[in-house]
């Protein structure tokens, strides 16, 4: 499948976020992962079957914008974000924030432990499977193995 | 001026399926506002993947869902091949496409039951489920299960079809095929049918588009998204695919994409049992993941369901991440419900298909 | 007319399962497998049903639904578990917002393994579902008897004895 991964900044996602509204993307997903550094968030678009992934790292006590002035549909994910992961997602449109209450759960936000996060962000390198149509300017994983180890 | 009221929509009531639950803000019979409350069946399974190795992740991958559950256990499947580079054989390929267009089959009919028992016609809950149990004969006889059949692997699939059964597959879904026909006549032109579904839920295309949603409930207002004419490496490149869509957006309209879609389907199967290639069904996996990241979707029959997984060299991923098509659909929901009517609520959700199980993982 | 037995009506709710399950005891209304000729019905208020098909192991949020529910059943009422993650939790029994099986919600009677069970042992459960619902009437009616046997023993003479007395002033 064809896929891209574009490292970002904090403060460069409002404006690609507004870039690829322009340019008619959808969006698909919003991702968090957690990780030594803090939070690794993957916002995920999507046009003609190609997907492009924005990718940055949030610090532990840091904060993200919310998308939704863009996307609005992305309130799904940044609530289910803020409420599994702890991660402070500023600004979502008021009448879908949440405020916590989207997802009720049992233990509150069950994702913040950093204990199960077992390798830093910067140890792994998106793994493009060559000979299906896909982007060979970044080579898979596999093919460069002294990279990437911990 | 109107009488205001909030009403609670669910969590059990008699045509859900599912739990959801919707404070309806209403004056007088008219909803001004849907306010949704998930996590009703929110079981926090992707954190599962630190507890259960990746290979043996692949039956709970499956178990997200009990309708879309082939599809869930081939989206993973396939990400952890993407993510390991596994070839998988062209015949396995192929099986996983027959199986997973069954359970197309097999989920729109399920949708058309309790759709019709929704709007009040019994009669045509228990004729579409009736029709099911063809689809799920035939799963159960190549796989041995019904609903969560546990086929697809790490590598390939588990078990091969005889020639024999591709044969009686296709002969069984050809007389299916004309009972199909009269389900089809009947949903199409019964005056209280398009009486309660025509006009009703109305999404515009712009809006479809603005809502990013997917599945039959995009393409039901002309946006032609199917993750099936982009998908490289499966068997419906090689048959040729074009989705099925419509203009009017309203629930008339996803009904009837959902019926068409299982023509679709059937023809989809008939091409991958004529074109079926010879040869083994699974490579062995040997190893851990490496440490990446691979992304991958599947048309599942509620829209496109994408799968992310990272691996950290260990037997346990380090992070799996479904996005299922109800999670999308979820938007599209409440603004679909601003302005109809109390009785028509049931159907209007319904229309979307909600697999909330998919949707809250 | 031993023979006739009450024909129970069900309440059925998926308590945080994947819906395979529920798809099932859906199917055993359809007309493959078909309770409804036995005047089983699947009906949507819990004041109606005399039988809780639960599924499902129950999270934190379904937790006070499924007792709400299970309150509102007039007695005598009988609960199936169906499927593996209603016995004991199934394959997520260690998830961490699940509870565990439904025992821990409600007092379970019976128990239906299967993942997802099939709809013929749905049936069987509901069958011994039946016999131990027998068995609570007969309780309950006991209980019934007793309270008629106190009240005209008892109650009543009592009554008609305070009634004299305050005819007598």
């Amino acid at each position: 499948m064809k896929q891209q991964l574009i490292p970002i900044q904090i403060p460069d996602l409002l404006g690609r976020v507004a870039q690829y509204k322009k340019d008619g993307y959808r969006m698909v997903q919003i991702l968090c992962t957690r990780v030594p550094e803090g939070y690794e968030l993957t916002y995920s678009f999507d046009k003609d079957c190609v997907l492009e992934n924005l990718r940055l790292i949030v610090p532990e006590e840091g904060s993200v914008m919310s998308v939704t002035s863009q996307y609005w549909y992305a309130f799904v994910w940044e609530n289910e974000i803020h409420d599994l992961f702890g991660l402070n997602v500023e600004f979502i449109a008021p009448e879908v924030d949440y405020g916590g209450k989207f997802f009720h759960l049992a233990k509150p936000m069950p994702w913040h432990e950093l204990a199960n996060a077992k390798q830093p962000a910067s140890a792994v390198k998106v793994n493009l499977r060559s000979g299906l149509g896909i982007d060979a300017s970044v080579k898979p994983a596999s093919a460069k193995p002294t990279e990437g180890d911990k | 001026m109107g009488k205001s009221t909030v009403v609670p929509f669910g969590p059990q009531h008699p045509v859900l399926p599912e739990p959801i639950h919707l404070d309806l803000e209403l004056q007088d019979e008219k909803v001004v506002k849907a306010i949704p409350s998930i996590g009703y069946i929110h079981r926090g399974l992707e954190k599962l993947v630190e507890k259960r190795g990746f290979q043996e992740y692949v039956y709970i991958a499956e178990r997200v869902c009990g309708i879309c559950s082939f599809g869930h256990g081939w989206g993973y499947s396939k990400a952890i091949e993407g993510l390991m580079e596994i070839e998988v054989p062209r015949r396995a390929e192929y099986l996983r496409t027959i199986w997973h267009e069954l359970s197309r089959l097999h989920s729109h009919l399920l949708w058309v039951g309790l759709g019709a028992d929704a709007l009040g016609f019994e009669s045509l809950f228990m004729h579409a489920w009736r029709l099911r149990e063809t689809i799920l004969d035939m799963i159960e006889q190549t796989t041995g299960g019904r609903v969560i059949f546990s086929v697809c692997k790490v590598g390939g699939v588990r078990r091969d079809i005889s020639d024999h059964d591709l044969k009686e597959i296709v002969s069984r879904l050809e007389k299916l095929k004309k009972e199909i026909d009269g389900l089809t006549a009947l949903i199409l032109n019964d005056e209280t049918i398009h009486a309660r579904l025509k006009g009703v839920g109305t999404v515009s295309f712009e809006d479809a588009k603005a809502l990013g949603c997917v599945g039959p409930t995009a393409r039901a207002s002309g946006v032609p998204l199917d993750y099936r004419c982009g998908d490289e490496g499966g068997a419906y490149k090689e048959l040729g695919f074009k989705p099925v869509t419509d203009t009017a957006g309203d629930c008339f309209a996803r009904c009837k994409v959902r019926l068409l879609e299982l023509y679709q389907a059937i023809d989809l199967i008939k091409g991958c049992v004529e074109n079926m290639p010879a040869g083994e069904i699974a490579v062995p996996v040997k190893g851990f993941p490496p440490a990446a990241e691979y992304f991958t979707r599947v048309e599942q029959p509620r829209g496109e369901a994408v799968y992310y997984v990272k691996g950290n060299k260990t037997k346990n991923l380090e992070r799996f991440r479904l996005r299922t098509p109800t999670n999308a659909n979820l938007a599209v929901l409440v603004k679909m419900l601003q302005g109809c009517d109390l009785a028509d609520v049931p159907n209007i959700i319904l229309t979307i298909d909600p697999c909330i199980s998919c949707c809250e993982r | 007319m031993s023979y006739i037995k009450k024909s129970p009506w069900l309440v059925h709710y998926d308590g945080s399962s994947c819906n395979g399950c529920d798809i099932e005891v859906l199917a055993c209304l359809t007309p493959l497998y078909d309770v409804e000729r036995f005047g089983i019905v699947n009906t949507g208020n819990p004041k109606h049903a005399d039988i809780f098909l639960v599924t499902g192991g129950v999270n934190a949020q379904n937790l006070p639904v499924v007792k709400q529910i299970y309150e509102q059943m007039p007695e005598p009422k009988v609960v199936i578990a169906v499927g593996a993650c209603a016995c004991t939790g199934g394959v997520f029994h260690d998830c961490y917002n699940m509870i565990g099986g439904m025992d821990k919600a409600i007092p379970v009677d019976v128990y239906v393994p299967g993942c997802a069970a099939r709809p013929e042992a749905i049936i069987d459960g509901v069958v011994k579902g039946l016999a131990v619902l027998e068995e609570k009437q007969k309780a309950v009616a006991v209980l019934a008897e007793r309270a008629e046997e106190e009240r005209e023993t008892v109650l009543e003479p009592t009554v008609a004895m305070h009634k004299q007395q305050e005819a007598k002033k």
